[in-house]
């Protein structure tokens, strides 16, 4: 009996998640063969060092989140499998005006009582609208609000001004977009991540790139390093066929299975050829493309002087329309150096794309706070990596896809063809998790239904 | 609560003048909390500035240095935060904070202090009971004549574990309470001291060592019920065995006694 033969069409946490689990679920032979057009996997998860000094920084996903406070956390378990130490991240402070704004004594103390007053009732409104139960099950429900209201309609009502502000400002680099283009449902989300009844957040120690180091040695696939995929059909006898680009060589293999596992970005520059296929494409990206963009400048430093006002793994500042400070370097205890990265998120970050590495260097170290202390005289390294249209901005009162549609597009004549993506979640890695579970388990079970399986 | 002044530097000794002629920490006030059955020695230092910029790192060291010198089995835990500094150690705290924090830091300190020295307590008590487990373990296999000496041992440490049981569950919804959010300056100081000195994680080990306990002591209490009940019983068994002794005795008297006597025609 030959082998099923399995294409993966990238090579980040997607196609790495779904190859491990594959190979964990088929009752029979597969040969996975994964396509990736840089030179490293692992996509968004991505911890590289300075080259000054060997301190290392998170350059992608900075976090993963922590839903066991509710219940079953695949990406905790996942996590835990591979053996990989972890460490909780927290922080609550907003530099507003250089004011450390930590607690909700300090809302009350330095923006008012009427501000106070304002932020209690949106808490209030936030957790009236969403229990930790319904938090956790938000991302597989089919509907994104089930209303037409957009999250800017909820900012609106939030009086005074320096309360707005405040939750603006603790908000923007988590939404990744503008209240305007989001549901009322994703921005109260972003708002609830906070509260540790509805989620905890942790790093891997070590740098979260050795989760997808961790899954990469654990999987037996073929992994084509710079073989981009250019375009994906099938044949007249229904089997799907690959086209690759190795180096200026076309070359093109066929496959009983193929999973696309790509950015939503990074979808339209794949040719999907069949007119059933093309049209089920682009309506799947037409429903799922509200690209949300970050940018993240690194800053090494001799040391970490901001540590005298805040000593909080992260904090936000609003600067760049409000962007999450990472101190970078509290999550080594080892390192003397200070790293402070600055997530800039939205319009900001799709602006400051154009921009050069210095330009972009300077800015950051222009908008720490006199008070934090002097970046400058601390300066070592400055390092940008640049993230447009890297994650989705749930789009305001839009009905998502059903669960299945999301991941087989064209069920008719390519039922073996399956997509995978953060994007089709929550935009995170526990929601990549959950897309590749969803679409490993769907193929095991074809792959035991079909002729030589299990069943 | 004990109040008395001290006059306090970095060793607990009387403050000298730093160099800029300045008392360092001047004439502080010194309570003496108790915290369940330990005594806590608390100092209160606010600081000038609400934004934590104060001049006040002199202050901080010597009531870093202040708390160090108890000598306590564990080093002092230090929870600097938004301009508000708690350092604390079993037996010795201070707080430096802005004067509007001072009310609510020190309650959530103290809040904190009764839990740690509640739990310390009970994992003293825990330690006591398992060191006594060997000895007491074959009991809860075998117990009987040979043991009756230890009957009154053996059902006071039944009844201490029992009481450890009940502060455990007494204990556990202050040591797992759930976050306040949006969060205070009190509860997040709250909440990361007993982070930092692993509370839950230690309550549950002495709720472990609780079940070991639990179990070894209930079946003790189980065998030395049984052996009662058939001491009891024993005593029982021979009482009856007296009392139809006596009856045979007594029928034996009488059919002697009838056979003595010519029947009357």
């Amino acid at each position: 009996m030959h082998p099923r033969r399995i294409a993966i069409v990238g090579g980040g946490p997607g196609g790495l998640f779904t190859a491990w689990l594959l190979e964990r679920m088929a009752s029979r032979r597969i040969e996975l063969t994964i396509y990736e057009a840089s030179d490293r996997v692992g996509g968004k998860v991505l911890t590289p060092s300075f080259h000054s000094a060997p301190v290392r920084y998170e350059a992608g996903a900075a976090e993963l989140y922590d839903y066991s406070v509710v219940d079953e956390d695949p990406l905790r378990h996942a996590v835990a499998m591979l053996g990989l130490p972890t460490q909780p991240l927290g922080g609550s402070a907003v530099l507003l005006d250089d004011t450390v704004v930590g607690t909700a004594d300090d809302v009350h103390d330095r923006l008012g009582a009427a501000a106070h007053a304002a932020l209690l009732a949106f808490d209030e409104r936030a957790k009236a609208a969403q229990s930790p139960r319904r938090f956790y099950a938000s991302g597989f429900d089919a509907v994104a609000d089930g209303s037409s209201r957009r999250f800017d309609a909820v900012m609106d009502a939030v009086h005074p001004p320096a309360a707005r502000r405040y939750l603006e400002t603790m908000l923007r680099s988590d939404l990744a977009t503008e209240p305007c283009r989001t549901s009322t449902e994703y921005g109260l989300q972003n708002y609830l991540m906070n509260d540790p009844a509805y989620m905890g957040l942790y790093c891997i120690s070590g740098g979260n790139e050795q989760l997808v180091h961790a899954l990469a040695a654990r999987v037996a696939a073929t992994v084509r390093l710079h073989e981009p995929v250019t375009a994906i059909g099938c044949t007249e006898t229904g089997s799907l066929w690959v086209e690759s680009r190795r180096g200026e060589q076309p070359l093109v293999e066929a496959f009983d299975t193929v999973i696309v596992a790509l950015p939503m970005a990074h979808l339209p520059l794949v040719r999907f050829v069949g007119g059933r296929l093309e049209a089920a494409l682009a309506a799947h990206c037409a429903h799922h493309a509200h690209p949300a963009h970050y940018l993240r400048v690194t800053i090494l430093f001799d040391h970490p002087f901001w540590r005298r006002r805040v000593r909080d793994a992260f904090f936000m500042l609003d600067r760049f329309g409000g962007c999450c400070l990472y101190d970078e370097s509290a999550r080594d205890p080892d390192t003397t150096h200070g790293v402070l990265g600055w997530l800039i998120a939205g319009t900001a970050a799709l602006e400051s794309c154009a921009r050069s590495d210095d330009e972009l260097v300077a800015l950051a170290l222009d908008s720490l706070p006199a008070s934090l202390g002097d970046g400058r005289a601390a300066f070592r390294e400055g390092r940008v990596h640049r993230w447009p249209g890297a994650v989705s901005a749930l789009p305001g009162g839009e009905r998502l896809a059903p669960v299945d549609q999301r991941h087989r597009p064209e069920p008719i004549d390519h039922p073996d063809l399956f997509l995978v993506g953060d994007y089709l979640f929550d935009s995170t890695l526990n929601g990549v998790l959950d897309s590749a579970s969803h679409v490993a388990g769907w193929v095991a079970a074809r792959l035991a239904e079909g002729p030589g399986g299990a069943a | 609560m004990i109040r008395r002044d001290a006059p306090l530097d970095g060793n607990g000794r009387p403050a000298r003048h730093d160099g800029s002629g300045q008392e360092l920490l001047g004439q502080v006030r010194v309570e003496e909390v108790p915290v369940d059955d330990a005594v806590l020695e608390l100092v209160v230092l606010p600081a000038d500035d609400a934004d934590g910029t104060r001049d006040g790192e002199g202050h901080e060291a010597a009531a870093l240095a202040w708390v160090a010198a108890c000598r306590a089995d564990t080093p002092p835990v230090q929870v600097p935060l938004y301009g508000t500094t708690v350092i604390w150690s079993p037996s010795r705290a201070a707080i430096l904070a802005p004067h509007a924090a001072l009310v609510a830091v020190r309650e959530a300190l103290l809040d904190f202090a009764r839990c740690d020295a509640a739990l310390r307590r009970l994992e003293g008590e825990a330690g006591v009971l398992l060191g006594r487990l060997d000895e007491d373990a074959p009991c809860a296999v075998e117990f009987d004549e040979r043991h009756s000496d230890r009957q009154a041992s053996l059902e006071e440490r039944f009844r201490r574990s029992v009481r450890l049981r009940a502060d455990l569950a007494t204990l556990a919804p202050a040591v797992l309470r759930p976050p306040v959010h949006p969060p205070t300056l009190a509860a997040q100081l709250g909440e990361r001291l007993r982070e930092r000195t692993r509370l839950a994680d230690r309550l549950e080990f002495v709720q472990a060592k609780a079940d070991v306990l639990d179990r070894v002591y209930d079946l003790c209490a189980q065998r030395v019920g049984d052996f009662a009940i058939a001491r009891r019983h024993l005593r029982l068994e021979w009482v009856i065995i007296v009392l139809l002794a006596a009856e045979l005795v007594v029928l034996l008297v009488e059919v002697l006694a009838g056979l003595g006597t010519t029947p009357t025609p």
